[in-house]
């Protein structure tokens, strides 16, 4: 025995050493991916345990955010029953203001329908407005139209363009003129149909309701409902 | 995980609470029913109520409206229609 026997630090059993060293290692590596894949499995469960417990959390927080709108609600309503005399002073309000909204309502149909007589009846007025529709049609339509065309015609770019783009342009113009007259005829006889239809008709309180822009059933109907 | 089984617990016992005030309000609620005779459930009158004070301001604006139309063609103050109509300016 050498020294080196002695101390164990021999060539040939150093690479003894090494090859079990080697092998411990190689074992080792592989116990490691055997663990790795072994625990794999119990974090499957955990995450799927995990997630549970986060629907369960979910599910208790919902219901506790119900519970708590109820109890708000309740609290609301509580208040409302505890001050039932302010209640009935809305009923009362709300009589006051319907009775104030039908008697003013009362007024402007008589006084609408003394108008109407005035003008010669309510046919007569409604020709009277379909007439003032047309021409403000087509006031509306030709002062667009041709305004717009003469704008453009006296423009310094367009004065410069040569002849057969402007008359290009003039085709187009009165392409578009066409369109509009077509659009208007349509929209007149539309209006003369609408005569048509109210020749039998007569001025209601509906009708004025419409006109003044409030809520028949507000004012007439729901007092029935209470 | 364990910080989800502290935190299910905490909200379970918040719920319990809840439950307990809901129960307490729901007598405290029959009992103020009682008092004015009312019937009806708390949805319904948290419902109504909001449903009447939208009716209220509604007809109270088409009121005004209509007022002020018929003043301004009899020429007079709002006071002198409301007198006519037999009512007063004022809500009280």
């Amino acid at each position: 025995m050498d020294e080196t026997t002695l101390v164990n630090t021999s060539p040939i059993k150093d690479q003894n050493n090494l090859k079990d060293k080697c092998s411990q290692v190689i074992s080792h590596e592989d116990s490691c991916k055997l663990s790795k894949t072994k625990v794999c499995k119990p974090n499957t469960k955990n995450t799927s345990n995990i997630l549970e417990k986060r629907l369960e959390y979910n599910e208790i927080t919902n219901n506790s955010l119900r519970r708590q709108k109820d109890i708000t609600s309740l609290k609301q309503a509580i208040k409302i029953v505890d001050k039932y005399d302010e209640e009935k002073k809305t009923f009362d309000l709300i009589d006051k203001w319907r009775d104030i909204s039908q008697k003013g309502l009362s007024y402007m149909m008589n006084s609408t329908l003394l108008k109407i007589d005035r003008v010669g009846g309510y046919m007569e007025l409604r020709k009277k407005e379909l007439e003032a529709e047309k021409r403000q049609i087509e006031y509306q339509l030709e002062n667009d139209l041709d305004g717009e065309y003469e704008n453009m015609i006296e423009t310094e770019e367009f004065q410069m363009l040569p002849e057969d783009v402007k008359s290009e342009y003039a085709k187009k113009f009165e392409h578009e003129k066409e369109k509009v007259n077509s659009w208007k005829e349509k929209k007149f006889s539309e209006l003369d149909s609408k005569l048509d239809s109210i020749s039998n008709e007569s001025f209601t309180m509906e009708e004025l309701c419409k006109r003044l822009k409030v809520d028949f059933s507000l004012v007439f109907q729901s007092s029935n409902e209470n | 995980m364990t910080d989800y089984i502290t935190l299910i617990k905490k909200k379970e016992q918040l719920l319990k609470e809840q439950e307990a005030e809901y129960e307490s309000l729901l007598k405290s609620y029959g009992q103020s029913c009682l008092k004015h005779g009312i019937t009806i459930p708390p949805k319904q009158i948290l419902a109504t109520h909001i449903s009447k004070l939208k009716e209220y301001n509604e007809l109270r604006d088409t009121g005004l409206k209509l007022i002020q139309l018929i003043a301004n063609e009899k020429n007079c103050p709002l006071k002198t229609i409301f007198e006519e109509m037999g009512h007063q300016m004022k809500d009280t």
